[in-house]
């Protein structure tokens, strides 16, 4: 398969600053050398709790910061090495779906004119051309052609996550970025828009990286599963082999700790003590050593590295190296 | 069914909320008993009533809600008709809640034991060494490391996970015969929601706490209940005990609801969205809440689906649906 987008050793860094001259007094190391591919028409999910960094990297791929390090290639283009000029014209092809529907459409501006924004700068002149797209763009996520002259606040929650998904795929980009696009959505609403994502990237043909905080929605919608914890990613499996095969200790931990909605068999669960370390300090060594119910002495003083277990499969544990 | 005794006892509860358009029904008619050291669970989408029926119940409504009719009977009183100063006493003694979001739910410029002895202190009449000695206690029992240095901090200094462990403390500080839980976990991440809903059981298996769990999650009603509520546009649409709602949901809106959740290691299921979206709440059919998503009405009768409001019917072992299919089981309830 063609890779779409490669990341290698990406790092990204913010400074924590302190007092009346904004002194930099520490680095939250949010994303903290990352690289993997994401191979044209699949869908990666890239899963981990709240400040694991998964949102900075999804941002980080479609350029709405910069990376402190490392590189981000798009379809063999380095766009490090673009100018901002030239990375709009490529903005086109790489969109984002935002999690909170109600805050990312502008509230005063109609629903037409937030979708036709992007055509305008994109350089479609034709107006007419640009009211047929939008026209086919909302037939095609479920939504009436009239409401181009209706304002956000007249829809539902899940009305409006899908005007967000037609102004990502307006422009036909080839990667979405969807970050946590369902979880300010009730279930029965949450389930109509992952099958509307799926049914539309199988006809657009488009790549997706799907950012959640909850696995079993990135179960089901990814091919891929990456498993994020403190700015790393700490383990990469196919999908379909998650439930039963994966190998680290956290990503098992994250496993054993969903509430299964099946009252018959009241699992033992695997709970982890205590919270995740800051970021601004991750602990040395593997840095799920703190809360690893299997760690060792060596996973205080070794990082362990991303190793390939097996086809497809990569994680960084000391106990998989040997 | 457990014979253990029945600690709150709801009937027909009704509550209104006064709003610029005229009145609108949040909770309508919904009554369940809460038995000692049993765990209720109501279970329900966005703006279906769930939380304000645990507001109405404890008598924290907001000044637009009123509680039209029913009861909600505690040790023979009733909780509604009672003034707000007998209320007072209740609350947090006998009774107790805990909410969603823990970092506002506490006082943010009062050290965490300070908020944690003034509940032995206002309730129990201690001293104040003696509830500092309680308060610590208290936090030791919920696991809060190292709780002695942790009593002088304030709640911006501790996480989500410990503002919970915390607020829990409170709420079970005089071992109350009532928790009522509003989406204790919903803010947390999964691995610290498993901590919390594990201590909740810890807890509840000491002091023998009725509880009752408010959350939309299908995940945490199945780990947690005894008996599941579930409601939709504020009306209770099935009830039953745990095993008898997920082994064999009977009404049309609960097998929706299971069926457009993914569940993990099941990855191969296709979810069956709900089509259509819960009808606004001073727009309601006259007929059935749920006719217009429903996916089962054509099967057998359609036009009661659409005119009248289906009675619960009650089916066996406590169980029952508010579904006109099941009028076969002419046992009213309601």
């Amino acid at each position: 398969m063609k890779k779409l987008v490669e990341i290698k050793n990406i790092v990204k860094h913010f400074p924590v600053q302190k007092g009346l001259f904004k002194r930099t007094v520490g680095l939250v190391k949010a994303v903290d050398d990352v690289s993997f591919e994401i191979y044209e028409g699949e869908t990666l999910g890239l899963v981990g709790e709240s400040g694991c960094g998964k949102s900075t990297l999804g941002k980080l791929l479609v350029r709405l910061i910069n990376p402190t390090l490392g590189n981000v290639i798009f379809d063999n283009k380095n766009l490090d090495s673009f100018s901002n000029k030239k990375l709009r014209e490529q903005r086109q092809f790489f969109q984002m779906i935002f999690q909170d529907p109600n805050s990312s459409l502008d509230p005063r501006s109609t629903v037409g004119k937030s979708i036709e924004e992007g055509l305008i700068i994109h350089g479609i002149k034709n107006k007419q051309e640009r009211q047929k797209r939008i026209k086919e763009m909302l037939n095609l996520v479920g939504i009436s052609a009239n409401a181009t002259e209706r304002f956000p606040h007249e829809f539902s929650g899940g009305q409006r996550q899908r005007i967000g998904i037609a102004r990502a795929l307006i422009l036909k980009p080839k990667l979405v970025v969807c970050d946590e696009p369902v979880s300010a959505l009730d279930v029965s609403v949450q389930a109509q828009v992952l099958n509307l994502l799926n049914e539309l990237k199988n006809e657009l043909s488009l790549t997706l990286l799907f950012i959640s905080h909850n696995l079993s929605v990135v179960e089901n919608i990814s091919d891929r599963i990456a498993i994020m914890y403190l700015g790393q990613i700490i383990e990469l499996l196919d999908s379909s082999k998650f439930a039963v095969n994966c190998k680290h200790p956290y990503s098992k931990a994250l496993l054993s700790a969903i509430p299964m909605p099946d009252p018959n068999t009241r699992k033992e669960r695997i709970i982890l003590k205590g919270d995740v370390p800051s970021p601004i300090n991750p602990p040395k060594g593997c840095r799920f050593h703190t809360r690893c119910p299997e760690a060792m002495s060596k996973c205080e003083k070794i990082e362990p590295l991303f190793l390939e277990l097996s086809h497809d499969h990569k994680a960084s544990c000391h106990l998989l190296s040997n | 069914m457990s014979t253990h005794p029945i600690q709150l006892e709801v009937n027909n509860l009704t509550t209104c909320f006064r709003t610029s358009t005229g009145n609108v029904t949040a909770v309508d008619d919904i009554s369940f008993s809460l038995k000692k050291g049993e765990t209720l669970c109501i279970v329900g989408e966005s703006g279906c009533g769930k939380s304000v029926s645990a507001l109405s119940i404890m008598g924290l409504l907001p000044p637009a809600g009123y509680v039209k009719s029913g009861s909600a009977n505690f040790q023979n009183n009733n909780l509604l008709s009672m003034s707000s100063n007998q209320l007072e006493r209740l609350r947090g003694d006998r009774i107790s809640m805990i909410f969603q979001d823990p970092g506002s739910s506490l006082n943010p410029v009062m050290r965490i034991g300070d908020q944690v002895s003034e509940i032995f202190r206002i309730h129990l009449n201690m001293s104040k060494s003696q509830s500092k000695e309680k308060a610590l206690e208290m936090l030791k029992q919920v696991e809060i490391p190292d709780p002695e240095s942790r009593m002088l901090t304030y709640p911006h200094e501790l996480s989500g996970g410990m503002a919970q462990r915390v607020m829990i403390a409170m709420a079970l500080a005089c071992k109350p015969d009532i928790l009522i839980a509003d989406e204790p976990t919903t803010a947390l991440d999964v691995t610290i929601q498993s901590q919390i809903l594990n201590l909740m059981i810890q807890m509840q298996s000491i002091t023998k706490t009725a509880i009752l769990l408010i959350t939309h999650d299908l995940g945490v009603v199945a780990e947690m209940a005894d008996y599941v509520l579930v409601m939709y546009c504020g009306q209770v649409v099935e009830y039953g005990n745990v095993k008898t709602v997920f082994n064999n949901p009977v009404h049309p809106y609960t097998k929706a609801l299971m069926k457009s959740i993914p569940v993990i290691g099941e990855k191969s299921k296709k979810l069956d969205a709900i089509p259509g979206r819960v009808p606004s709440l001073d727009l309601l059919p006259s007929g059935c809440r749920f006719e217009k998503r429903c996916t089962e009405k054509n099967v057998h009768i359609t036009s009661d689906c659409q005119k009248r409001i289906p009675p619960i019917f009650n089916l066996n072992n406590n169980h029952g649906s508010r579904c006109w299919l099941k009028r076969e089981h002419n046992e009213k309830i309601s």
